[in-house]
């Protein structure tokens, strides 16, 4: 059954145009929804939840078009990164705030809060005033308080961002819950994209107020069709059509890719190998011109011809060094602008 | 290390001569004129002065609150075309001479011009009335509330309020609910500037109401009984009427502001 359905949604703001955004999502679907700073994810997120009035295009929930609907009247849950808790009320108020709305009588009231303090344990918390409660704390006080009015689709609005890494993981575990008793259609907007490896069963890449590639979340983290997906994912090193003649031999050997119009092959610096000598059938020399080191070893500025790459080794080489690198054929993509498609 | 000394020196004295400059000219007043404080508070033509000022003050302290919410609101979460003229209209009494602003409400007001006319079928007159000082005091006091108001709005978490209407609260109950409680404090604060300074205002009220018609009699709001008892008793009177207004007023003014502190 669908869920949501949005149709050639547009909306105008100050000096950005979200859309057109066509998405149908399923009923307890999880889907995550990534992109740089500014590819309109927030404001995608606030058009569905009422925020923003669409300039054209319909937002359909459960067949019933709620484009126009204040968003009071939508009974759609949304938790931000900033936790947002009244303040002038403790954790339990908070989560009993939506159900005074919905005039539920006292015995309801407490059962509901009840089960959702069980389901995410959260029971020794509801008598803390927000400032008592550590991020973590918080964020699970405002997951409470948006499914316990048990919500048609829940908005997560980078719900992970602020929180540490012990926390985040806890929190994804309860998502995961959350999604395995398929109590609502959860659309999550994130920055990690371990996000949708972990929660989602569909993920979406916006670009530029546009969706530019949608699917499962493992085909196109594997495959990004898009230069734009495949630089968010870290393929930092671009070679464009005018310099394929480095790739040439790699491919007409080992791949045999054919291609046609303005295309890229992109890779991550992960993805090649630094030798001090000749170490494959096609490798290329190059000179080392900056050294970097990261957590997972030294990241090397390596100049061939007049193309630069990034690459990660865990071998020791100076500024200067004459290097040769080899590229694994099957780890480059070939990708398009989402201009050009 | 020296550096800081030095700064931090610095800014030690000029921040107590700054403090020493309030200070001081209260402290002389209320020494030479703390032996007629008493007899000041015992006189019946200043308590009534004090009260009239009071119920004008207060009144407009009223006024600013419930004018100044909705005026602060829409400034601190709305932008619009022309945003930054509301703004200067908003901060235009504080430039105003204060005579003018007497002058400008008479001239409003009067049976002449303006709505005057309309307003007087209806025997509204702001001539040496108390709507008349009212109207005078909370066009020169409301800017502080009204900014107070919005920078404290400014604050809140507007995503706060999104998610209270996702829950199912309409935009009126959000802001009665959510907004509110949390900036209250700011409005007291607020409202107690506006207060204050339409307690000790003098320029507007020597132009509107000298005078206000208070039952069956006439009194002098506080700030003009001062100057009366200047001019016609001379400085000594003055003195001790000056000293028991600032006890009452500044009085108040802790009193509240130790309220405030004390429902933190």
């Amino acid at each position: 059954m669908e869920a949501l359905t949005i149709q050639n949604l547009t909306v105008k703001l100050k000096n950005f145009v979200l859309g057109p955004i066509n998405l149908e999502l399923e009923e307890h679907g999880y889907y995550v929804i990534a992109g740089p700073n500014g590819s309109g994810k927030t404001t995608l997120l606030r058009s569905i939840l009422g925020f923003y009035r669409p300039l054209y295009g319909k937002i359909i929930l459960y067949g019933k078009d709620i484009t126009n609907l204040p968003i009071e009247k939508r009974k759609i849950g949304y938790v931000t990164q900033s936790y947002s808790l009244f303040n002038n009320m403790d954790a339990k108020s908070n989560i009993e705030y939506g159900l005074k709305l919905m005039k539920l009588n006292k015995s309801e009231r407490e059962k509901r809060i009840k089960d959702i303090s069980v389901m995410l344990n959260i029971e020794n918390l509801l008598n803390k005033k927000p400032k008592e409660l550590s991020g973590g704390q918080q964020q699970l006080i405002s997951i409470a308080r948006a499914l316990v009015i048990e919500p048609k689709i829940l908005l997560l609005d980078e719900p992970l961002s602020n929180l540490d890494p012990n926390v985040k993981k806890n929190l994804r575990n309860i998502l995961k819950k959350i999604t395995k008793l398929k109590t609502t259609t959860i659309i999550h907007v994130s920055h990690f994209i371990e996000d949708a490896f972990e929660l989602s069963t569909k993920l979406f890449f916006m670009y530029k107020g546009k969706i530019i590639e949608a699917g499962n979340p493992v085909e196109i983290i594997n495959n990004p069709k898009t230069l734009e997906f495949s630089e968010y994912l870290g393929y930092s090193n671009m070679i464009d059509t005018n310099s394929f003649e480095i790739l040439e031999n790699i491919f007409h050997d080992l791949k045999g890719l054919n291609y046609d119009g303005k295309v890229y092959a992109v890779f991550r610096p992960e993805d090649a190998k630094i030798c001090g000598n000749r170490c494959c059938d096609y490798s290329f020399e190059g000179k080392i011109t900056d050294v970097g080191l990261t957590s997972r070893g030294f990241l090397y500025t390596v100049k061939v011809n007049d193309k630069t790459f990034n690459i990660f080794s865990e071998d020791k080489f100076e500024e200067n060094n004459k290097v040769y690198l080899c590229f694994d054929a099957n780890k480059i993509k070939i990708v398009r602008s989402a201009n050009e498609i | 290390m020296k550096r800081v000394q030095i700064f931090f020196i610095f800014s030690l004295i000029f921040s107590l001569i700054f403090l020493i400059f309030f200070v001081y000219p209260i402290t002389v007043l209320l020494l030479v004129g703390s032996k007629g404080i008493i007899s000041s508070l015992k006189n019946e033509s200043f308590l009534a002065a004090v009260y009239v000022t009071l119920i004008i003050s207060t009144t407009a302290a009223i006024f600013a609150v419930i004018f100044g919410l909705p005026l602060g609101y829409i400034i601190a979460r709305y932008e619009f075309k022309f945003k930054s003229v509301i703004e200067t209209i908003i901060d235009i009494p504080i430039v105003i001479p204060h005579v003018v602003v007497g002058i400008m409400i008479v001239l409003a007001f009067s049976s002449q011009y303006g709505l005057g006319p309309f307003l007087h079928r209806f025997g509204i007159n702001v001539i040496d009335t108390i709507l008349g000082a009212t109207l005078a005091v909370s066009y020169l006091s409301s800017t502080y509330t009204i900014r107070i108001i919005e920078s404290s709005i400014k604050m809140i978490d507007p995503e706060m309020e999104l998610i209270s209407r996702s829950l199912g609260a309409s935009q009126m109950r959000t802001f009665f609910n959510v907004i509110l409680p949390n900036i209250w404090k700011s409005v007291a604060n607020g409202a107690l500037l506006t207060w204050a300074r339409a307690t000790s205002e003098a320029g507007a009220l020597f132009i509107v109401a000298y005078y206000v018609l208070f039952g069956k009699t006439t009194v002098y709001p506080s700030s003009v009984y001062i100057y009366e008892s200047y001019v016609g008793l001379g400085l000594i009177d003055a003195v001790k009427f000056s000293a028991a207004l600032l006890v009452i007023v500044i009085g108040i003014f802790i009193l509240f502001r130790l309220f405030l502190n004390l429902r933190r």
